[in-house]
């Protein structure tokens, strides 16, 4: 029996009229995705409006299938975004661009080339070959020659400084600290130009502009080969985030050895160390982690764990997920609990994650490779400061993990 | 309108317009869902059944690969399409399991168009046979042979979607066919 007479005996149903219109208005009214980006002229008003979003969800639900006939071609080729928290913008009709918080882009162009202006803070881009596509930075400008990479520029003032080197070790282990521009390749192929003296940089190669305004090769940063598979592709990003983790915890470790060592013997005692218990649902590990509230306890301290909720959510679960799919690959069936137990301390002007420690639970899973893996990608999330005068916030973070 | 194409040579969304979706823009979201539905709704009709579920599987479907594209891999191994469908023969399974013993999946219960009364008996009595046989299957075997079938999935595909082992998958699409061929030849014995 042919396919075509097997379809014919077996015909499907079709999608019935109007059914995509009605999954873009379950999305608008329940959505997480990544919110259209404002240009910093508006971005007051977009949250004005967002305070408001409930009462006009009715009349946006309404206006919904009008605006998808009219919607404009294609996404801005002009745009101002300045990053409160990490986003995803579009850039033209061929990039994207994830920022980090406070990193700020603009942008203009056409469907033939497309420049972006990035004065601070770390960008990953994807870009699409077909179109000529440049990042200036007051050090020097990267010209991509290929698809994926990420650029990193310092404030002149800050390079020297600790937040300085806390954010370098973020962007990447082998960073020199003290450059002022830092540019790894995950794909293709960028040039790094300060408009004297360039330089090639190709996959899983890494460059930075220092103070004497020179592109130089910076220690190559691995990367997966073009032939590997996802596993190894895997294995090598999680190579990767292992380094970054390191240099992070050493850092951390640094900091708070030379803070203790400083601190006057007479110094009174600090306010006891915040712990949360977070979330008291329990978190499931599908493709997809879903997450909801916990109860607060009070304004400030309710802030704090939804927080902590959406940073561990948006940071960690992605390579937590990670863990758990090479740990499906070695034992199919494999499912638990990981209760997590970690430190924020303060460094600088951000909170990182001090100590990580498994409690123990009957159903947690003892695959010791996996238990590894998740400990150490939560060594790379970053955390607001604990508050003034407390040494460091606690948090405990029940995960359910199992095959969907 | 989109200013690029929507559809590659592969038969997925284009590039440039996967960067959109993954952007959020909705006027991209639109053309992906359009593009695909077919797909999702011919998957999921077929392995739980032509069942008012469908529509509802299908948005969730949708639902969870939007939420999800940011961190689609477009220079991966995987297909975008393959891994819509995996969704989608995940939630199908789901609901399957969910469904108590007396509610069996209504298949194909559509009437077939057919030039004379004889052929559209004989093609009554064929689709009787396979609509049987199949609903004879279990829901793993089903979706293996859905997806195996219809949809042109590869055995090591069919065996990340279904959560299980190659080889598992091989001894799902062995027995299902062999039920089918066994329908179809009692079919035509008939049928003679």
């Amino acid at each position: 029996m042919t396919r075509i007479e097997l379809e014919r005996a077996w015909p499907a149903a079709e999608p019935p009229p109007g059914f995509s219109e009605r999954v873009l208005e379950r999305l608008q009214l329940g959505a997480a995705l990544p919110e259209p980006a404002p240009t910093r002229a508006s971005a007051l008003g977009w949250l004005r409006a967002r305070r408001a979003r409930w009462l006009v969800l009715p009349a946006v639900a309404l206006a919904l299938v009008g605006m998808l006939l009219l919607w404009p071609v294609g996404p801005a080729r002009v745009g101002d975004v300045i990053a409160a928290e990490p986003r995803v913008v579009a850039i033209g009709e061929r990039a994207v661009a994830e920022m980090s918080s406070g990193a700020h882009l603009r942008w203009s162009g056409d469907g033939l080339q497309q420049e972006v202006q990035q004065d601070r803070g770390a960008v990953s881009y994807r870009v699409l070959p077909g179109a000529a596509f440049r990042v200036q930075t007051p050090q020097g400008d990267v010209t991509v020659l290929g698809t994926e990479f990420r650029v990193v520029v310092a404030d002149r003032e800050q390079a020297e400084g600790e937040p300085m080197k806390k954010r370098w070790a973020i962007a990447g282990a082998g960073a020199t600290l003290g450059a002022l521009l830092w540019v790894s390749v995950e794909r293709g192929s960028v040039r790094l130009s300060n408009h004297e003296q360039e330089l090639v940089l190709r996959a899983g190669q890494a460059g930075a502009i220092g103070s004497d305004g020179i592109p130089r090769l910076e220690a190559a940063v691995p990367s997966a080969p073009a032939d590997a598979g996802p596993a190894g592709g895997r294995a090598a990003e999680r190579a990767r985030k292992r380094q970054v983790a390191d240099t992070v915890r050493r850092h951390a470790a640094q900091r708070r050895a030379a803070a203790l060592a400083a601190k006057p013997a007479s110094d009174p005692p600090t306010t006891p160390p915040v712990e949360f218990v977070l979330p008291k649902e329990e978190h499931t590990f599908g493709p997809y982690p879903s997450g909801t509230p916990a109860p607060p306890a009070g304004p400030e301290e309710a802030r704090r764990r939804e927080y902590i909720k959406r940073t561990v959510r948006e940071q960690y679960f992605p390579m937590a997920r990670d863990c758990y799919l090479e740990l499906l690959e070695r034992q199919p069936t494999a499912g638990g609990k990981i209760v997590l137990e970690f430190a924020i301390v303060g460094d600088g002007d951000v909170g990182v994650v001090d100590r990580v420690e498994l409690r123990e639970d009957p159903d947690t899973i003892a695959d010791p490779e996996f238990q590894l893996c998740m400990r150490e990608s939560l060594y790379t999330a970053v955390f607001e400061p604990p508050p003034p005068g407390v040494e460091e916030t606690t948090v405990v973070y029940p995960v359910m993990l199992a095959p969907e | 309108m989109l200013a690029m194409p929507v559809h590659w040579d592969d038969g997925e969304i284009a590039p440039g317009l996967l960067l959109r979706c993954q952007a959020g823009e909705p006027a991209a979201l639109r053309a992906f869902v359009e593009c695909y539905q077919r797909a999702v709704f011919a998957l999921l009709s077929r392995t739980i059944g032509r069942h008012p579920e469908v529509e509802d599987l299908a948005q969730e479907t949708f639902l969870r690969a939007i939420r999800a594209l940011p961190t689609f891999d477009a220079d991966g191994a995987a297909r975008l399409s393959t891994w819509l469908l995996t969704i989608a023969t995940r939630l199908a399974l789901d609901a399957c399991r969910k469904r108590t013993r007396e509610q069996r999946p209504a298949l194909a219960a559509d009437p077939m168009s057919a030039s004379t009364p004889e052929h559209e008996a004989q093609r009554a009595q064929l689709r009787d046979a396979i609509t049987s046989a199949i609903d004879e299957l279990p829901s793993d075997q089903r979706a293996a042979f859905v997806l195996a079938e219809f949809h042109g999935f590869a055995i090591e595909d069919i065996a990340t979607a279904l959560r299980t082992r190659k080889s598992t998958v091989k001894t799902r699409l062995f027995r299902a066919r062999a039920k089918l061929s066994r329908a179809l030849a009692h079919h035509r014995g008939q049928a003679e």
